[in-house]
């Protein structure tokens, strides 16, 4: 025997494996089964929270997820907060504390807080604590409100898991509804996932007592799970929450304990073709002054601890409640031997109890108004509704039941719609949008026959949808005949304004009957708004069991109807969740995406400092070496290229080849300029609109043979440049005949660029004439070159003479490390993306995210020549033409000498009149220190900017004003000599 | 190891892109091609080389890089008709295998394709998401191949690590 409260037998804990675990500092002992909650209560603890904001004594209510009032927080080795006290299963070693008080929920000093509840109503932070200002006082009001700390650090064993699923019928919940339809479901050929978020199989059977098919309930739900076992078409998934149903039948699902070695927690994404929600119901509270001493109950949650953990939460006990399941939990705590001493029945047309509790006291259409008691319940008062008398009734326990409420959260998120039952005084599942069904007791049947009969039914039709034949009546299990449930609405007891103060509607939140009729004084009618001005329904709990309560006072306040006044949003997830288990094994290393080139280890073995430099590829920033500063090293590397030989990683450039009848015309329609008179052999600088006449790209297109070209992007556009391409031919021209061949990593590129380039490639043996004449600029040639198949292309993004040398992507490695060995020779330097970037602004060459920036068209970066005037049509033209027929001025790119030779100004910095704090009239694009000219240089974008040649203009920067003189934006070899040598 | 699978990292494959007619195709490439998979989404073998059917109107050929001379003789993609397309992209492909009993785990993690037999046959070929970029996911014995653009296989070996940790 563990504790004073444990029944002798029953329940379905192992009393052979005694269990030890610490709570509040305290060493206990319960059974292996148990949850901290039923070990505690058979262990007489009573007392185990202190309220969230008024620091009021609290019990426990519940038995599951719905538990409003108890969390505690875990430490030691699966350090966590805020659990609910119901959901922690205890073992040796386990330790919990209380949340929210200090030192501990006996002594809490913040439990002065209670004396100044009438300074602290609903909202009161937004009307008080003014002045001087609300955030000296927010920090001591949110530590003394609020639940328990995040972990530190991490402290469990494994990783989380992401991974997807799909199934023909996805149950949710294994309770009796959810095991008969899976069962049939399976039975029937059907890919069943089952998911239920509860240790064992059984649901709400686990706490009665029942049978099924002439067995006790428990037996039927093992045979059941076994036989669910050995099917090869069902995946069972126990401690499993489907917390979110998202659109097209994605459902998700928190494992929290997976089989697997290493993996602490796992996260499913369902794909179902259709969904039963077997989620069963939930009990509400009822609503009256000092509802939440410890030892106030749900009515459910009360048999729950008697038949599956065998303890008793309290001796004498009252029973209250608005419906007529009572009758069970009285029938089950009289054989645990508890004592009942009243059922207190608010209906007015309540029938006699059954003949076998004919002997207890029946109070009918009477009310509890209040209960009495410090930390503990000790008795309570009752009215009666007829003459409004009131006496009291000593107990140490008190079950409450306002009725029950399907558990329709899910459905609610998968757009299901719900409607009001006056009837059974509650939401209950309306027509569905998705292929889902609610089923049993979330579809508002309670009782088991009904629940049977409706799983079977509902799982019928969802078989039926997916054109699976079933026999779903020879499958239906029989059970003894019951009462129909019967219930008549209370949304509250009626207590005088002092009483409703403490009349607790949200007892997680600590919000109370007058808070909600606060609110609504102030206007804040609609359900929506009460629930943000009080909180009700917001916390762990999501108002579980107080939010239909909630809607129910403000129906009677205003007088409309339930229906009326509707339900709050139910969101995702039902249960909270870890951010670990939504991130899965993407984290660190893996967080976000990353590509190689084949150069990228070669590149770290020879210390280049490496990041991401557009469409994740992780690129040489720069390759410092010993003793160098970052600018001493990127102008090393810069005058490399200006007056040696450097080559650079260029694989990460977008490459496509595009072939077919119609290749061309699909090239005129993307580029702004011709390619009409393009020769073989040769290639064309072109610039790429959006459709709204905005650049989305440049770069260069090669003729390869008639209708047949090779087409190179900017690395950070490539992925957007093949969506446009694959959007325009599959959408707007699906009768041209175009082939697009994506071939970013089949051809890697190794580009030697300098006035010692034509040198080295000479020296790496080529076997064509690299000659201007032979080769101009513009030109490719397939050639070998170093005995490797390469396509050489005479393009220039340096302003320098240069060759990019494609090559198969696995003879990447041994062309760069031949051209680094031979290059010896000629002093040659691996350079990086830093110095590119110098090197391109030294020419005044655009750069898309710089100078191109979603706002410019090639006539505002002084490119008016590549706008075709004789092609009729191609992508952007027409809305470029129409965005300049207004005439409004433009940015337009200008090059930039700032006053102080040695000051780098930071990229986006503002140019504003005078520098004045007015609007801006452009930015810096780019900002280098130029090797060729020893002084900062920039490039901007200034409104009429090529008007205003030789004038001064202003730059802010970080609090101060700088100023530069407008030049044209080319600050090295202008006439384009150097790259066409 | 969390999961009782084998993955290898085997390198590339010789690998053709064929776009256009089928029939045009089969004509151009003559009778060294295998046949046309009847079905989208799933391949044909003959003598070491697999059609994986990838779209409308395209295939993949695929053998072992030692063959790739061989394919590419056969195929003469500077040869072909205006109509249709060949390329090579044997290097834009990364092929990793998973095999085991637990191969289906590491999948699900990868994919959101319904791999299940029913969905995606002993034939079955797809492209689909692998760890959140675009990858080709082919069924074998004991398991699947995945083939994934280049520059991202170090990425999705880190991943393929990190499932089976």
């Amino acid at each position: 025997m563990t504790g004073l409260n444990r029944i002798a037998q029953g329940g379905l804990v192992d009393r052979n494996k005694t269990v030890s675990f610490h709570f509040n500092g305290k060493i206990y002992q319960g059974f292996e089964g148990d949850s901290l909650a039923s070990a505690l209560i058979a262990n007489g603890v009573q007392l185990t929270a202190r309220s969230f904001k008024y620091h009021r004594p609290r019990g426990i209510v519940g038995s599951g997820y719905e538990e409003p009032s108890s969390l505690v927080e875990l430490v030691g080795d699966e350090e966590s907060g805020n659990q609910p006290i119901t959901r922690v299963q205890i073992r040796n070693g386990l330790s919990a504390r209380s949340v929210n008080c200090w030192p501990s929920p006996d002594f809490d000093l913040m439990a002065v807080n209670q004396y100044f509840a009438k300074l602290l109503p609903a909202a009161f932070y937004y009307k008080t604590f003014k002045w001087p200002s609300w955030h000296l006082f927010e920090p001591s009001i949110r530590r003394a409100a609020g639940l328990a700390s995040a972990p530190a650090k991490l402290h469990h064993q494994g990783h989380y898991e992401t991974r997807n699923a799909h199934c023909d019928l996805l149950v949710v919940g294994a309770g009796p509804a959810g095991l008969s339809a899976a069962l049939l479901a399976a039975s029937s050929g059907a890919r069943v996932i089952l998911a239920d978020d509860g240790l064992e199989t059984g649901g709400s059977l686990l706490g009665q007592k029942t049978s099924i098919d002439g067995m006790a309930a428990i037996d039927w739900v093992r045979q059941t799970t076994a036989k669910l076992d050995a099917m090869d078409n069902v995946t069972r998934l126990s401690q499993a929450t489907v917390w979110a149903y998202r659109e097209h039948n994605l459902l998700i699902i928190a494992e929290r304990a997976p089989a697997a070695e290493n993996v602490f927690q796992r996260s499913w994404r369902v794909r179902a073709g259709q969904v039963l929600i077997a989620t069963g119901a939930i009990e509400r509270n009822l609503v009256f002054a000092h509802n939440d001493l410890p030892g106030v109950m749900m009515a459910s949650a009360i048999q729950v601890y008697v038949n599956r953990y065998a303890v008793k939460p309290g001796r004498h006990a009252v029973l209250f409640a608005n419906n007529n399941s009572i009758v069970a939990v009285a029938r089950d705590l009289v054989a645990a031997g508890v004592k009942i001493v009243a059922i207190v029945d608010s209906r007015s047309d309540a029938q006699a109890l059954p003949e076998d509790l004919i002997d207890i006291q029946y109070y009918r259409h009477h009310v509890v108004q209040q209960c009495r008691g410090g930390k503990r319940l000790r008795g309570v008062t009752l009215r009666n509704c007829d003459n409004g008398q009131t006496f009291k009734l000593d107990c140490d326990l008190l079950g409450v039941s306002g009725g029950w409420n399907p558990t329709v959260h899910l459905y609610s998120q998968s757009r299901g719609l719900l409607e009001y039952d006056s009837g059974l005084a509650t939401f209950v599942p309306g027509k569905a949008v998705q292929a889902c069904q609610c089923v049993g007791s979330a579809a508002a049947e309670f009782t088991l026959q009904r629940v049977l009969q409706d799983a079977a039914l509902k799982t019928g039709v969802a078989l039926s949808a997916l054109g699976i034949a079933s026999d779903n009546a020879s499958m239906l299990p029989s059970v003894d005949a019951e009462a129909p449930y019967q219930i008549e609405a209370l949304w509250h007891v009626d207590v005088a304004p002092k009483l409703a103060a403490k009349s607790f509607i949200d007892i997680q939140n600590d919000v109370t009957l007058a808070d909600v009729h606060l609110a609504m004084r102030e206007g804040f009618e609609a359900v929506e708004h009460v629930k943000r001005y009080t909180t009700a329904g917001m916390g762990i709990d999501q108002g579980k069991t107080g939010n239909l309560n909630v809607i129910g006072a403000i129906a009677l306040k205003s007088g409309f109807s339930p229906e009326e006044i509707g339900t709050t949003t139910f969101r995702s997830p039902y249960v909270p969740i870890e951010f670990g288990s939504l991130c899965g094994i993407r984290e660190q290393s893996v967080f976000l995406p990353y590509r190689h080139t084949p150069i990228t280890q070669w590149n770290k073995d020879n210390g280049a400092t490496m990041y991401e430099a557009g469409a994740r590829w992780r690129r040489p920033g720069y390759y410092p070496r010993a003793g160098e500063t970052f600018q001493q090293t990127v102008n090393r590397e810069s005058l490399a290229v200006r007056e040696g030989v450097a080559v650079y990683d260029g694989a990460p450039l977008g490459k496509f080849e595009i072939k077919g009848p119609d290749a061309l015309k699909f090239i005129e329609m993307l580029y702004s300029n011709s390619f009409a008179n393009l020769k073989t052999g040769m290639g064309r600088y072109g610039i790429m609109l959006s459709e709204d006449g905005i650049i989305l790209d440049d770069g260069v297109t090669f003729k390869l043979a008639e209708n047949h070209y090779f087409m190179s992007t900017s690395t950070g556009h490539a992925d957007a440049v093949n969506q446009h391409m694959e959007f325009f031919r599959q959408t707007h021209r699906p009768d041209w005949q175009v082939k697009i061949t994506t071939v970013t990593t089949q051809w890697a590129n190794a580009t030697i660029c300098g006035p010692k380039a034509r040198g080295l490639m000479q020296a790496l043996v080529v076997d064509i004439d690299l000659s201007t004449e032979a080769f101009p600029f513009m030109a490719m040639r397939e050639a070998s070159v170093a005995g490797f198949k390469a396509r050489i292309c005479r393009v220039s993004f340096t302003g320098e003479l240069s060759f990019e040398i494609n090559v198969r992507r696995r003879d990447a490695l041994a062309l760069w490390e031949t051209i680094m060995d031979v290059g010896q020779a000629f002093d040659i330097t691996a350079v990086g993306s830093e110095a590119n970037h110098v090197l391109r602004v030294e020419k005044g060459f655009l750069s898309l995210g710089h100078e191109a920036d979603a706002t410019t068209d090639p006539y505002d970066l002084g490119m008016a020549w590549i706008m075709s005037k004789n092609k009729h049509d191609y992508i952007g033209k027409k809305a470029v033409e129409i965005r300049r027929s207004g005439k409004k001025p433009r940015r337009q790119l200008v090059g930039l000498i700032p006053d102080d030779p040695d000051e780098l100004i930071d990229e986006n910095a503002p140019i504003t009149p005078g520098g004045r704090r007015e609007s801006a009239e452009g930015f810096v694009s780019a900002c280098v220190w130029s090797v060729m000219h020893k002084r900062v240089i920039a490039l901007a974008l200034l409104v009429n900017g090529r008007e205003r040649m030789g004038e001064k203009i202003y730059i802010r920067r970080n609090g101060k004003v700088v100023m530069a003189e407008v030049t044209a934006p080319c600050f090295h070899d202008i006439e384009g000599k150097l790259l066409r040598s | 190891m969390a999961y009782d699978v084998n993955i290898e990292r085997p390198g590339i494959n010789a690998v053709i892109d064929l776009q256009g007619n089928a029939d045009a195709i089969a004509k151009h490439v003559g009778a060294g091609l295998p046949p046309f998979p009847g079905q989208a989404n799933t391949a044909t073998e003959q003598d070491g080389l697999s059609l994986y059917w990838i779209a409308v109107d395209r295939w993949l050929l695929r053998s072992s890089l030692d063959n790739e001379e061989r394919l590419l003789a056969m195929t003469r993609p500077d040869a072909a008709p205006e109509a249709i397309s060949i390329v090579q992209v044997s290097d834009t492909q990364q092929y990793f295998s998973i095999t085991g009993p637990d191969a289906d785990d590491i999948i699900s993690m990868a994919s959101s394709i319904d791999h299940h037999p029913s969905a995606f046959p002993q034939n079955g070929v797809s492209y689909t998401d692998i760890f959140g970029i675009k990858g080709l996911l082919i069924r074998i014995d004991n398991g699947f191949e995945v083939a994934v653009e280049a520059s991202f296989a170090d990425m999705i070996e880190d991943y393929l690590t990190r499932a089976n940790a």
